[in-house]
């Protein structure tokens, strides 16, 4: 399976919006499996006419990478039936945690980047892999702090791909957010990332709430600083999907389709746009 | 310290708000992470229970969403179950008596109830025929639908009065076939106990009409005529769905 375009986050606050849309207008649909599993109604509709339209990409919430706790076997194999209902191409997770003392936060809290998390995580990675039988993809996350870190970021994320034999989900806009809240040169960070396992992109706006803090909202446009660092990446890698998240700020859906079309036309140029083939 | 240390102090700093010197971690950021959860878990509850949100003053609002943030555990990894958390949290906290709202958890309660009845899984939905006898035919409720009974009329005013008389309010939520939005028709006791007579004994709308005026101590002819009315009414709003055919009826 190949699959690469532009595709968008399949929200509900615009899903018959993008239901509206040509086939063509979109590669493909990225959904959070714990907003459509397991539901009826109005939205398993809308969920069912999309996945039968678009072909579909799955980035959860709560798989917890990070967590002390075991993992959460009921919620993996109720995510496991969905894969099995939805057939998607790619399910990516948060290098994070959500959850911790058995509650769970519903935010993506900084797992330390420490020997022994490199360790608990790749085992929790490989044991999800397993289970689900495929190779899951985990995305580098915007932190605004960092706890007593033994390495640097990108080696934290080096190791846990390399010791799990997991996949990057690359979002540019964490990258850039990171790099301002933390000081540090983007570009720098990304020759440090193992750019051949990436299997997919993230795009995204943020918002700048201070002199020296940014925090990724994703409810607003995409920057032109995100663009430059995007095309970089897109000189330095293979064809891989690229997706435009949206979560927040809804209004202006012809906005949101500009921005698709300005990321296609950078995909465009670099890359050979072929069609999804099966 | 341990990643189980250190993940535990910080989720707990952003429960509670409550910054944590022992973490070695800029205690600035660390806020923003406290800040930006609750932010995130209030936008939630409020979209939730925005009854109780409005009706509450916010000084209580909040005291609310703080107490459940620290000392409730969410239990689901499922952001749209977690309001069901909230709502089993005012009833053992026992929110009602210490805010002096007796309401309160019914309140709580009908608000969750429709974001649970609108994601509900698809029931099967057995085959049914729209014409038959009213009175006669054996009816088929919704099977997207649950009878509850309030102690409070949660449901029947808005803006919500500020006092309410204590009493059994039975209420019909389903979700409606056509466009899977949310219904609520409120019901006496009395039909309240036809419809569960109807779903539950498999009884015609007479027989149901006339095992519950007896047990209520009704007058048969009258008690016919106004079921009559009632559940035609059910039927055009797809409570009812229509007559179980003859294969159904063995069931």
């Amino acid at each position: 399976m190949v699959m690469h375009g532009v595709g968008l986050g399949f929200r509900k606050e615009i899903a018959e919006d993008i239901l509206a849309l040509e086939t063509h207008e979109l590669a493909f649909l990225e959904l959070a499996p714990e907003n459509w599993m397991r539901i009826g109604g109005r939205l398993r509709k809308l969920l069912l006419q999309a996945v039968e339209k678009f072909p579909i990409t799955c980035h959860g919430l709560s798989l917890s990478l990070g967590s002390p706790e075991p993992l959460d076997w009921g919620f993996i194999t109720q995510l496991k039936e969905f894969f099995v209902e939805v057939p998607i191409q790619v399910y990516s997770e948060h290098l994070s945690y959500s959850k911790c003392g058995n509650a769970h936060l519903y935010d993506l809290l900084p797992i330390p980047f420490t020997n022994e998390a490199v360790s608990h995580v790749s085992s929790r990675i490989r044991q999800v892999q397993e289970f689900l039988g495929r190779k899951i993809a985990i995305e580098n996350v915007s932190y605004y702090c960092s706890v007593d870190p033994e390495m640097e970021e990108a080696e934290f994320i080096s190791r846990v791909i390399k010791e799990s034999d997991c996949l990057l989900l690359l979002d540019i806009n964490n990258i850039y957010v990171n790099a301002f809240n933390h000081r540090y040169d983007p570009f720098e960070f990304l020759k440090k990332l193992p750019l051949d396992r990436v299997i997919n992109i993230h795009m995204a706006g943020h918002e700048k709430v201070s002199p020296s803090l940014i925090i990724d909202t994703h409810a607003s446009a995409i920057i032109d600083p995100v663009y430059e660092l995007f095309e970089w990446v897109v000189k330095h890698i293979r064809p891989v999907p690229v997706l435009l998240e949206r979560d927040f700020n809804f209004g202006d859906f012809e906005g949101i389709m500009k921005e698709v079309g300005m990321l296609k036309k950078i995909v465009k140029q670099h890359w050979v746009e072929e069609h999804v083939t099966c | 310290m341990s990643l189980a240390s250190v993940t535990e102090r910080f989720s707990r700093c952003c429960r509670s708000g409550k910054l944590d010197s022992s973490l070695r971690v800029d205690q600035e950021r660390l806020k923003v992470y406290a800040e930006l959860f609750r932010r995130s878990m209030m936008a939630v509850l409020e979209r939730a229970f925005p009854l109780i949100y409005h009706h509450l003053q916010t000084n209580l609002w909040n005291e609310i969403v703080d107490a459940f943030l620290i000392h409730e555990d969410c239990s689901s990894p499922i952001l749209w179950r977690m309001p069901q958390d909230f709502v089993l949290f005012i009833q053992k906290q026992r929110w009602e008596d210490r805010l002096n709202i007796p309401y309160l958890f019914d309140l709580a309660h009908f608000e969750w109830l429709e974001i649970e009845m609108f994601m509900m899984l698809d029931q099967p939905r057995p085959a049914v025929q729209r014409d038959g006898l009213i009175l006669d035919g054996l009816l088929c409720l919704n099977p997207e639908s649950r009878i509850v009974v309030y102690s409070y009329p949660v449901f029947e005013k808005k803006p919500l009065p500020r006092s309410m008389q204590k009493g059994s309010y039975p209420l019909l939520v389903f979700r409606d076939t056509e466009n899977q939005g949310v219904r609520f028709i409120a019901l006496s006791l009395f039909f309240k106990e036809v419809l569960e007579q109807i779903r539950d004994q498999n009884m015609s709308g007479r027989e149901a009409l006339i095992f519950t005026s007896r047990k209520f101590n009704l007058e048969e002819v009258k008690v016919l005529l106004a079921g009559e009315n009632f559940l035609r009414d059910l039927l055009q709003q797809n409570a009812i769905l229509g007559f179980k055919s003859q294969s159904e009826q063995h069931l």
